[in-house]
């Protein structure tokens, strides 16, 4: 092999050298912040019987629900945790919003109204199974949740059904949907 | 990065070029007017003499990867050594092997261990570019290789924050593994000065048993690179000194 082959080589090889020193290791850019996602919808009442919660997902009885009912957004719905070392308080724009769970626990109770000027409040009961799960190596762990059941109190809200019972970090997904009395 | 790759691939392509153009085509028949006509006879007793056969040289090459240096001190979250042997066969082959040893640690607010671990790595090498004469030793190669390593992750330790209350934390146990994968690899080697070489060469890596780590995947398996991922791609540069015998 020629000198100015070798010479080239040599060039490369510290052009490689260059090109491998990586960028420091990435920090988290995975979500570990962990919510259970409630969408609204308004239920016009009539005579099928009012379901307070169902466990898992009844296809035909959704489909016929959502098939009548339209996603509704709300302006100003407010969400307020209960008895616990927080004064959390999530004020919603739109036809869903996120509420963390307590890990420490495996129920926990929200106060709704539709709206804050709203008179009419009612209460949602999560009841739930925390578990740990891995994220990333840069991210470390976080709680994931299984919902097990969901009840309210009937004074805005009609009903409610269990959509989704994993709650995980992927904010697309909707865990639980809420009728609303018009 | 990537230009770098083109680069590489450029040159493999260039030196492939210039082997191919170099090799001459036998004929033994040529065709005009449509009819076969065959060449003339030679004397068969000067076409038997054949040249004679190169020498057979014994090479045996051991050598050091100096990128492990470097990378040991831009990343002291995952240090590791190791060495690299070859061994010269005909028709520009070798066999290959690589053994090394290395540790990972994650000293992070919410997670917390170490893992350290070995491996071995055995394959052949097999050169492209034309032996110009019997003392040119220099190659440009592809490769594969075949990877084994056990290792051992300690507890690990994490903390969850709860907006709730205070943070929630907890150990997750220990874990001996054992990985395997497999490996493609391309380079460089040149013989600088007498019997020493430099050279470079690219990996890439596939886990052929990624589901051996079913919680937490370590930050680094010696030898294979980041454990959460089934591939993985490396860039060596090797110091070696070559021990040679034969051929006279």
């Amino acid at each position: 092999m020629n000198k100015d082959f070798k010479l080239l080589l040599i060039l490369l090889t510290g052009f490689m050298l260059l090109a491998s020193c990586e960028s420091k290791e990435p920090e988290c850019y995975e979500p570990v912040n962990v919510n259970a996602y409630i969408a609204f919808k308004w239920k016009k009442y009539d005579s099928v019987e009012q379901v307070v919660s169902v466990i898992g997902k009844d296809t035909i009885w959704q489909t016929v629900l959502d098939s009548t009912f339209r996603d509704t957004i709300l302006r100003a719905a407010e969400i307020q945790v209960i008895g616990e070392d927080s004064t959390l308080r999530i004020v919603s724009n739109g036809n869903y919003t996120g509420v963390p769970f307590n890990p420490a626990k495996d129920t926990i109770r929200y106060r709704f109204r539709v709206d804050t000027a709203a008179t009419l409040f009612d209460t949602l009961v999560f009841y739930y199974d925390p578990v740990v799960h891995f994220v990333s190596n840069n991210c470390g762990y976080t709680y994931y949740f299984n919902l097990r059941n969901v009840k309210v109190t009937g004074h805005a809200i009609d009903s409610s059904s269990l959509v989704d019972i994993n709650v995980t970090n992927d904010v697309q997904k909707r865990n639980v949907q809420l009728y609303l009395k018009r | 990065m990537k230009s770098t790759v083109f680069l590489i691939a450029f040159i493999c392509i260039a030196c492939c070029s210039t082997t191919y153009a170099r090799q001459g085509r036998d004929s033994t028949k040529m065709v005009m007017s449509g009819k076969t006509v065959l060449p003339p006879k030679v004397d068969t007793v000067t076409a038997k003499k054949k040249e004679p056969k190169p020498p057979y040289i014994h090479q045996f090459r051991i050598g050091f990867d100096l990128s492990r240096i470097a990378s040991n001190f831009m990343f002291p979250s995952r240090q590791g050594y190791e060495i690299q042997a070859d061994y010269l066969l005909r028709n520009n082959i070798y066999v290959a092997a690589e053994t090394g040893f290395g540790n990972g640690k994650i000293d992070y607010e919410n997670l917390k261990y170490t893992n350290n671990g070995y491996y071995f790595k055995f394959g052949v090498d097999k050169s492209f570019l034309d032996v110009i004469s019997s003392k040119d030793f220099d190659i440009g190669f592809i490769g594969l290789r075949y990877g084994i390593g056990p290792g051992k992750r300690t507890d690990a330790t994490y903390i969850i924050k709860s907006i709730f209350g205070p943070p929630v934390s907890g150990t997750i146990p220990p874990q001996n593994y054992l990985v395997h994968w497999g490996e493609i690899t391309g380079g460089v080697k040149v013989e600088v000065w007498k019997n020493i070489f430099l050279g470079w060469n690219v990996r890439m890596r596939f886990l052929l048993n990624p589901g051996v780590f079913k919680e937490l995947a370590p930050s680094y398996i010696p030898g294979f690179g980041k454990g959460d991922k089934s591939t993985a791609f490396d860039i060596n540069f090797y110091a070696s000194y070559a021990l040679r015998w034969g051929g006279k």
